[in-house]
């Protein structure tokens, strides 16, 4: 039940912050962050009861004792339901990395959100608590359910607390999500029925879903109702229409939480279910998917360059950057999966930085154009300084997370398919541009004399250098989180080959 | 002899049926649809269902008809209205349903008068029908109260609202 | 003669029906609203409680019902449909002063009417059960004493479901011309006979009168016409009860004729019922878009709903196996169904409660969110039960529906399915957010509504989630009396 309770803790916490909020004003984000404080303390205490050897055996599929933590609680047997949580490296690393951006979530909502901020608390915490059930679940309807649920605070972030267009936008999200939603639920009821024939009985668990090895046009199209749904998540061309969208609009910390952990969630599916699911099917389907990626590195980048808008800008630069994990997923060997991984981890940070950067301008300038920007280095140092460094680091300078993580992919691709190397490589050239672009743009130029400023606070400064001593621990001694990666991708690999 | 009389008795109910609708004055029409009626009426008996027969003549033909036709003949009060009604003597107006009505008059006669059976079918007495209602169908006719019931005190709301409503505008 | 068994199984039925007589009387002597509203819930409550312990194997009363699981349980939830419908009507009608009693006896005679409906096993029980709950329905629909609207509803509702009537009639009666029986289970043996025979033709155009004329009261497409303005007209409560009682008891209904008279081994039903289904969810769900009437985008998206639900039918022709599984999960749909649209329309009630007017519009709800937010929530719920959100109970009725269709292969109806739930959020989501905006005053109102009306709907939010989370007991049970 231990894994159950970190989804626990982040449930009542969201309940209470709205209750303390009635009780008393702005307490609510207090409330928030000791709930996420408690969570990692949890998580710190479970992590220590496992035993180290476990962190460098390759999990298997099959035998629960190979992996981290494992939980199967019996929920609906009349359709082979169950309770089923799961934790191995590659989620571990992902929960920890929603566990630090929750707390990035938390600091922009700060100063910005100025009404009903105990339901917008709430609603903080009901997300993260969907993600982390979304990485922990192994069971495909469990997996399915926080899927879909982690929507609905989601929605309410962006709805409520969301800038001018913000219904559109929450409801494009919404529809996009949940309607690919849908395709993976009838992909995944498809899958149970057809392996119950060989298996005797229906089951939902991963693990009795790995054994059978679908073939021929079922599995493609079964195969097809996964990666929909996970690569409108990634989101990768051409479902992406969604992002920039639900990006812009969202309150600060819908952005944080968006780009740095729900974007994650496709890729984690990717990688955790549709290619193994479906070896077969996945090899044959390959070349398309990693067009797709290339696809939306380069499209991504050439739209970002085209934006005047902070946040469209960075969000389409999202849709470039999780292009790489696209191609880095489908390309399937050691090197690659470890870039994706690590693009994963690094772009959540960069780009939540980013976000918050894109949160505090608007709040201090009221405009997120580019145009009406310029010179704010000068107004605020500390800004522009920390807005350089997330700049440069998302556009893969050395030393960051992003350059380890898309050099890594490109090693990898370059070893499967060169030529789709190539055209991703393009990406990081057009990647230099729009990101120079942004900087001088909104930070370089001739300041506005009549414009004072407030620079970052303390308590934004330490999540800011919190960030910064990530992204460069990342960049310069990856080797920690590779190793806590590697079993997985080690098993990964071994079970199914492209 | 029988399946003359009943396709006879079939087609005098279709035609007159048909002319019931098609009249645009709506005394007429009644009087076709009275003798669609009867027409029905006499196919029922010929089937063998002769207490069906009654009930059609008696309830539609006999209580409800008769109350439609009131009703039309007190809306058309005044002179206007007598000039109109004299007009429906005319014999063009009455000719084909008494043509009808009688050819009706003569199977119900033929039919009476025959020898070797009234029916081609079985017969079911009135005493059938009954033992029926009140055997295997017992459920039918107390639902059927409870129908009557719901019709009865809906009517009667409703009714009561437009009636105090017409009250109400003319004070 | 009646033997003691069948009388006792028959219990339910006779307390509403001396329940009935008891009101009526009460009504006669003295009028008082309180007085009816808790006579008329003794009434229900004795009759629920009436149902306990009888053998869930189920006994034959005369040709006409059948007293067993399914129907029992139908009954039980119609009952209880009906007693958050008085308790809601009673604050509603509070608010509207006039004669009212007669409200609760026609709200027990439909309740009658609705139990001899998913009781009947045969069409004479079926047509009566029908016209008592349709009748009782027109008065109910014209009630309120002033306003054109539900006049207008009800007259319209008298005459296309009076023609829906006539038409079920006529494919009845050419189908006692083609078999000779009125009961279903003796119509599956003459309609195997028939099949071998000769040309079904005659059973086929019967068929396709009886389906239209039951495709009028579920209002799928494209019967469908009047139900956005009924539902408008009619009174908030009695929307309600027209969604859910209502056409639950006719899917019931249409449950029972269509599986124990085997009409799914016709492939052209089948054809028919798929274009029906399929023509539902596209335009349920395409004309719920623009509306801004709340309860015409409920109408709409009822709508859709029955369209989700013929899928069950569907899958019966094409999957002979699956019939115990699809009567299971249209029963599991229908109550998350009926649960979820009471909790919904009782929003609306408790709302038009406060005021002499409908409060109806979609504008009517903005900023309910913060003014009150048990209620908002609850109906919130609802709306995600609606559009099949996991967690509540609506998810797993569409959950049933993708099994059964994944059973059944049929992919041109699931791809509808997603395609009209897709849409479906849209509208739901709409009215969500609404609730959510910020008011531009905020009016704080005086707290009108009866602790039971509330509790109510709290009550309801409770089961659709609960029935959500952990629908393994109500699945057993289904599937151990089905």
């Amino acid at each position: 039940m231990e894994l159950a309770n970190l989804i626990v803790i982040f449930l009542f916490g969201g309940l209470l912050a709205w209750l303390a909020e009635m009780m008393m004003e702005n307490s609510a984000r207090w409330v928030s962050l000791l709930t996420i404080a408690l969570c990692s303390a949890y998580l710190w205490r479970l992590v220590g009861h496992i035993p180290a050897e476990l962190f460098h055996i390759n999990p298997v599929a099959n035998q629960a004792g190979t992996w981290l933590m494992h939980h199967q609680m019996n929920w609906i047997p009349r359709f082979g339901v169950s309770f089923e949580l799961a934790m191995d490296g590659l989620s571990l690393l992902l929960i920890v990395l929603t566990l630090f951006l929750g707390v990035v979530a938390v600091v922009s909502s700060w100063a910005e959100v100025d009404h009903h901020r105990g339901f917008f608390q709430a609603n903080l915490l009901w997300t993260l608590a969907g993600v982390i059930g979304v990485f922990l679940a192994l069971d495909l309807f469990l997996f399915f359910l926080f899927w879909e649920v982690m929507l609905v605070p989601m929605y309410l972030l962006i709805a409520i607390w969301g800038h001018e267009g913000k219904a559109h936008a929450a409801m494009k999200f919404f529809i996009f999500t949940q309607v690919s939603g849908l395709l993976m639920l009838l992909a995944i009821i498809v899958l149970v029925v057809l392996s119950a024939e060989t298996l005797g009985r229906y089951s939902f668990s991963y693990f009795d879903l790995l054994q059978n090895d679908l073939s021929g046009g079922v599995a493609t199209m079964v195969m097809l109702g996964f990666f929909v749904a996970f690569t409108v998540k990634l989101p990768g061309v051409p479902f992406h229409t969604w992002l920039p969208d639900a990006h812009t609009q969202a309150p600060t910390a819908g952005s944080v939480l968006l780009a740095g952990i729900l974007l994650k969630t496709g890729a984690y599916g990717l990688l955790r279910f549709t290619v193994p699911l479906f070896p077969e099917a996945a090899l044959q389907f390959a070349p398309i998917a990693m067009g797709l990626g290339a696809a939306g590195v380069v499209y991504g980048a050439v739209l970002a360059f085209g934006q005047s808008d902070f946040k469209r800008l960075v969000a389409y630069s999202s849709v470039s950057h999780m292009g790489f994990v696209l191609l880095g997923i489908f390309a399937w060997n050691h090197l690659a999966i470890q870039g994706a991984v690590m693009q994963m981890v690094a772009h959540g940070l960069s780009t939540a930085a980013l976000f918050m950067i894109a949160g505090a301008l608007q709040q201090r300038l009221h405009t997120r154009d580019l145009g009406a920007m310029g010179g704010l280095w000068h107004n605020m140092p500390r800004m522009g300084a920390l807005a350089l460094f997330f700049i440069v680091a998302s556009l893969g300078l050395p030393g960051m997370g992003n350059f380890v993580a898309e050099f890594l992919i490109l090693v990898g691709l370059f070893q499967s398919m060169p030529w789709m190397a190539v055209v991703a490589a393009l990406g990081l050239i057009t990647g230099a541009i729009y990101s120079l672009r942004l900087m001088q743009e909104a930070f370089q130029g001739k300041p506005d004399a009549h414009r004072t400023l407030p620079d970052f606070g303390p308590l934004e400064m330490t999540v800011m250098i919190a960030m910064v001593i990530g992204l460069l621990w990342l960049g310069l001694y990856p080797q920690p989180v590779l190793d806590l990666a590697q079993p997985v991708i080690n098993s990964l690999t071994a079970e199914v080959q492209l | 002899m029988i399946p003359f009389l009943f396709y006879m008795a079939a087609a005098i109910a279709l035609v007159s049926t048909v002319l019931a609708l098609t009249r645009s004055n709506a005394a007429h029409a009644l009087i076709y649809l009275i003798i669609s009626l009867l027409a029905v009426a006499v196919v029922f008996f010929l089937l063998g269902a002769p207490f069906a027969a009654a009930l059609e003549i008696v309830i539609y033909a006999g209580a409800i008809m008769v109350l439609f036709v009131f009703v039309i003949m007190m809306l058309n009060l005044g002179e206007e209205g007598d000039q109109r009604e004299r007009g429906w003597l005319e014999p063009g107006v009455w000719i084909v349903p008494a043509i009808l009505a009688a050819a009706l008059m003569i199977e119900t006669v033929a039919v009476i008068s025959m020898t070797e059976g009234m029916t081609s079918g079985e017969m079911v007495s009135a005493k059938a029908v009954g033992i029926k209602l009140f055997g295997p169908y017992v459920l039918a006719v107390e639902i059927a109260s409870m129908l009557l019931l719901a019709g009865l005190v809906g009517a009667y709301h409703v009714g009561r609202r437009l009636s105090e409503r017409r009250r109400g505008g003319i004070s | 003669m009646m033997t003691p068994t069948e009388l006792y199984a028959l219990a339910p039925f006779i307390w509403l029906s001396v329940g009935v007589i008891v009101l009526m009387l009460q009504i006669a002597f003295s009028r008082s609203l309180n007085g009816a509203c808790w006579v008329t819930n003794l009434t229900l409550l004795v009759a629920l409680y009436s149902m306990v312990g009888h053998d869930p194997a189920g006994i034959q009363v005369t040709p006409l019902m059948r007293i067993d699981a399914l129907g029992l349980m139908f009954c039980a939830v119609i009952i209880c449909g009906s007693v958050v419908t008085s308790l809601l009507a009673r604050d509603y009608l509070k608010q509207r002063p006039a004669e009212n009693e007669e409200f609760f006896l026609l709200l027990l005679l439909a309740t009658l009417g609705a139990c001899v409906l998913v009781c009947a096993t045969h069409v004479a029980s079926l047509l009566l059960g029908l016209e008592l709950l349709g009748v009782a329905l027109y008065g109910l629909i014209a009630y309120p004493e002033k306003g054109e609207r539900s006049l207008e509803a009800a007259i319209k509702y008298l005459v296309l479901s009076g023609a829906a009537s006539a038409t079920l009639l006529f494919g009845f009666a050419l189908l006692y011309a083609a078999t000779g029986t009125m009961d279903f289970a003796i119509l599956a043996d003459k309609l195997d006979t028939i099949q071998v025979n000769s040309n079904p033709i005659i059973v086929l155009t019967a068929a396709a009168f009886i389906l239209s004329g039951l495709a009028f009261k579920l209002s799928v497409a494209p019967f469908h016409m009047w139900t956005p303005d009924v539902y408008e007209g009619a009174p908030a409560p009695i929307t309600g009860f027209l969604a859910t009682v209502s056409k639950g008891a006719v899917f019931v209904v249409l449950l029972r004729w269509f599986i124990d008279g085997q009409l799914y081994e016709f492939r052209g039903i089948i054809l028919g019922l798929s274009a029906v289904a399929i023509a539902s969810m596209l335009v349920g769900n395409l004309l719920a878009l623009r509306q801004d009437n709340i309860k015409r985008i409920l109408a709409y998206s009822s709508i859709a709903q029955f369209g989700y639900l013929l899928v069950v039918l569907i899958a019966c022709g094409t999957l002979t196996e699956s019939i115990p599984l699809a009567r299971e999960a249209a029963s599991y749909y229908l109550l998350a169904y009926i649960i979820t649209t009471l909790g919904a329309t009782g929003l609306l009630t408790l709302l038009s409660s406060e005021s002499a007017r409908e409060r109806d519009h979609i504008g009517d709800i903005v900023g309910l969110f913060w003014r009150r937010p048990l209620l908002s929530l609850g109906f919130t719920v609802a709306m995600l039960s609606l559009a099949g959100i996991p967690l509540t109970a609506g998810f797993i009725g569409k959950f049933y529906i993708f099994k059964i269709g994944a059973d059944a292969e049929l992919w041109a109806l699931m791809s509808a399915v997603i395609v009209g739930s897709g849409l479906g959020i849209f509208y739901y989501l709409r009215l969500v957010f609404n609730m959510t905006k910020n008011p531009r005053q905020v009016h704080a109102l005086p707290q009108q509504t009866s602790l039971e009306g509330r509790s109510v709907l709290l009550l309801l939010t409770l089961l659709i989630l609960a029935l959500g989370v952990y629908p393994q007991p109500l699945m057993d049970y289904l599937s151990a009396i089905l």
